[in-house]
């Protein structure tokens, strides 16, 4: 599965890095993303979803969180 | 093959452009220095979102337009169409807010202190900023706080006689706070050393997203007006920016400030392009925008306001007279936040305010999708907000706790693996509903709330006596219809017994 580390990465460049990189996905890829607590955690999974992606797994490990979205 | 869009990842990184409900669809808020823009840049944001906007601009209480319904893959076009006129984006998200001021001493014939002059000196906060931390500033002239800066902003200097007044932890939104007064008679340069004293405080004692009011709460205002008040006579190397539309010397005594009504901050392309000409035509040069969202012409002569009058007119447009502030209300209906349509109901009570015919008032009626409260409803006469109740669906909720991030009240927790909300500490915001990866949290009832009574500071064209102070809340989760009706009554009692 591919992955995306944006831990650190701020509104709303870690969204638009995620956008960039389901352009390179084919529809129902997955993609692993790791986001700060925070504004990030909030909008990020969100803004996927309006866009009409799946979200499929969220899991908070320590102070950051792991999601795990399927491309729309 | 699609082509890849052009995107300037350290501009992004500033901020700027809000996504909004629609599907790959951005405002973008443009940077007004002093809150002033010359009529040249003014048409380029006109032009700019007649052609890649639906030719409407917006303008906000933080006092500079934005331009709503940008295509994603048109951001960057923008972006170097406004750079064309030397214009750029301004910030939103937990950074240094470009600084909300009133009006030059050389044109508002109230002020005893420049706000101008103090603004150039503390734009480097704004340009050197690092993120991290939601900071507003406003400058006013005088007491009459046009710009409500004791709770619009978490810093408000207030012009007085002898030097300015600095309150600490204004802020609307969801757990508003009123600015407490932490030092007067302050010079300017002792106004820039303690901006520069809050901000090294915040950010070496602020937890993340931490604002002033939350380090007031958690560490106590005497702890806090300490900190900040430290070595006041010391100089900060301030590198202060040259506004362009400061003026060198008075304008006349026959001058005055045209406000232009821009309902719900509404003003088409080729509105603004007309407002923009008549302050070439008849003014400065350059237009300002109010909190209440209204673009303004200052410098006329009277005896042009006829002319400009009639002008504007031919475009749809009128001046704002005693009868009633602006109408404002935020972006609700297409902001991600919005739960009620705000601009709908706002057209409404414009009509209600026409029917019985209220021309003598200096009423402010302002209606926010949410209750972040953008459209500043807790400190007008009459204000409104969209609330919604969540409501857990326990077979969906996974217990993830982003929602438990999301909440700003702190009314959720996670027993058992699955969300439970405290109704007692909700808000009614949607943050909880938004952030749910799993459609696990859904609305309930959703409906306006209606307060009363709330005051943001004297108004220039208005003689009561009154500080800032929060609206009161008079019914929650009404009808569009219900909230009508009761707005009906009260301006009913204004109009019989004034405010």
């Amino acid at each position: 599965m591919e992955s995306i580390d944006l831990r650190g990465v701020s509104c709303p460049l870690n969204y638009v890095k995620v956008k960039l990189k389901l352009e390179e996905l084919g529809f129902g890829q997955e993609l692993e993303i790791l986001l700060s607590d925070g504004e990030p955690i909030i909008n990020v999974p969100r803004s996927a979803k309006e866009d009409g992606n799946k979200i499929l797994e969220v899991e908070k490990i320590d102070d950051y969180f792991k999601v795990v979205l399927k491309k729309g | 093959m699609n082509q890849k869009p052009k995107i300037d990842f350290e501009q992004l990184k500033r901020g700027g452009v809000v996504k909004l409900k629609e599907k790959d669809m951005f405002s973008v808020w443009v940077r007004a220095v002093c809150c002033n823009m010359d009529a040249r840049k003014l048409k380029m944001v006109a032009d700019i979102a007649e052609e890649f906007g639906r030719g409407i601009v917006l303008f906000t209480t933080r006092q500079f337009p934005i331009i709503p319904h940008i295509h994603f893959k048109d951001l960057e076009t923008v972006r170097e169409k406004l750079k064309e006129v030397n214009l750029m984006l301004d910030r939103c998200g937990a950074r240094v807010r470009s600084a909300d001021v009133c009006y030059d001493a050389n044109i508002c014939p109230h002020a005893v202190t420049n706000p101008i002059t103090l603004g150039e000196k503390i734009d480097q906060y704004w340009r050197d900023d690092p993120g991290g931390h939601k900071i507003k500033i406003s400058i006013v002239g005088c007491s009459k706080q046009c710009t409500s800066p004791r709770v619009l902003s978490d810093l408000g200097f207030v012009g007085t006689e002898q030097g300015y007044a600095a309150y600490l932890g204004g802020r609307l939104g969801l757990k508003p706070f009123i600015g407490i007064k932490v030092a007067e008679k302050l010079s300017e340069d002792q106004c820039v050393k303690l901006i520069d004293n809050f901000f090294v405080f915040l950010r070496r004692e602020g937890k993340e997203g931490e604002r002033s009011a939350d380090l007031i709460n958690r560490l106590g205002i005497e702890k806090v007006k300490a900190e900040i008040n430290k070595d006041l006579s010391a100089a900060v190397g301030t590198k202060p920016y040259i506004c362009d539309t400061k003026l060198g010397e008075k304008v006349g005594t026959n001058k005055v400030i045209l406000r232009v009504r821009a309902t719900c901050g509404e003003v088409t392309s080729s509105q603004t392009r007309k407002v923009a000409d008549l302050s070439e035509k008849y003014g400065l040069g350059f237009v300002h925008f109010s909190v209440r969202g209204t673009p303004e012409i200052p410098g006329v002569s009277k005896e042009n306001v006829p002319a400009i009058a009639h002008e504007l007119a031919g475009v749809g447009l009128e001046l704002l007279d005693k009868g009633t502030d602006n109408l404002q209300s935020c972006f609700g209906s297409y902001c991600t936040n919005g739960i009620v349509d705000a601009q709908g109901l706002l057209r409404k009570v414009e009509k209600i305010i026409q029917k019985l015919g209220i021309n003598n008032l200096n009423l402010k009626i302002a209606a926010s999708g949410c209750p972040n409260n953008c459209a500043v409803s807790l400190i007008s006469d009459i204000g409104f907000w969209g609330v919604i109740e969540p409501i857990v669906n326990l077979d969906k909720c996974t217990g993830c706790a982003i929602c438990v991030s999301a909440c700003k009240v702190n009314a959720i927790e996670i027993r058992d693996k699955k969300a439970v909300i405290d109704p007692n500490k909700c808000k009614g915001c949607m943050d909880c509903i938004l952030a749910c990866p799993f459609d696990a949290i859904v609305g309930g009832k959703r409906g306006f709330a209606v307060s009363i009574g709330g005051r943001g500071g004297f108004s220039p064209s208005d003689s009561r006596e009154g500080e800032t102070k929060l609206g009161q809340v008079i019914a929650e989760f009404v009808s569009e219809e219900e909230a009508l009706q009761i707005t009906e009554g009260r301006l009913k009692k204004f109009k019989e017994e004034g405010l």
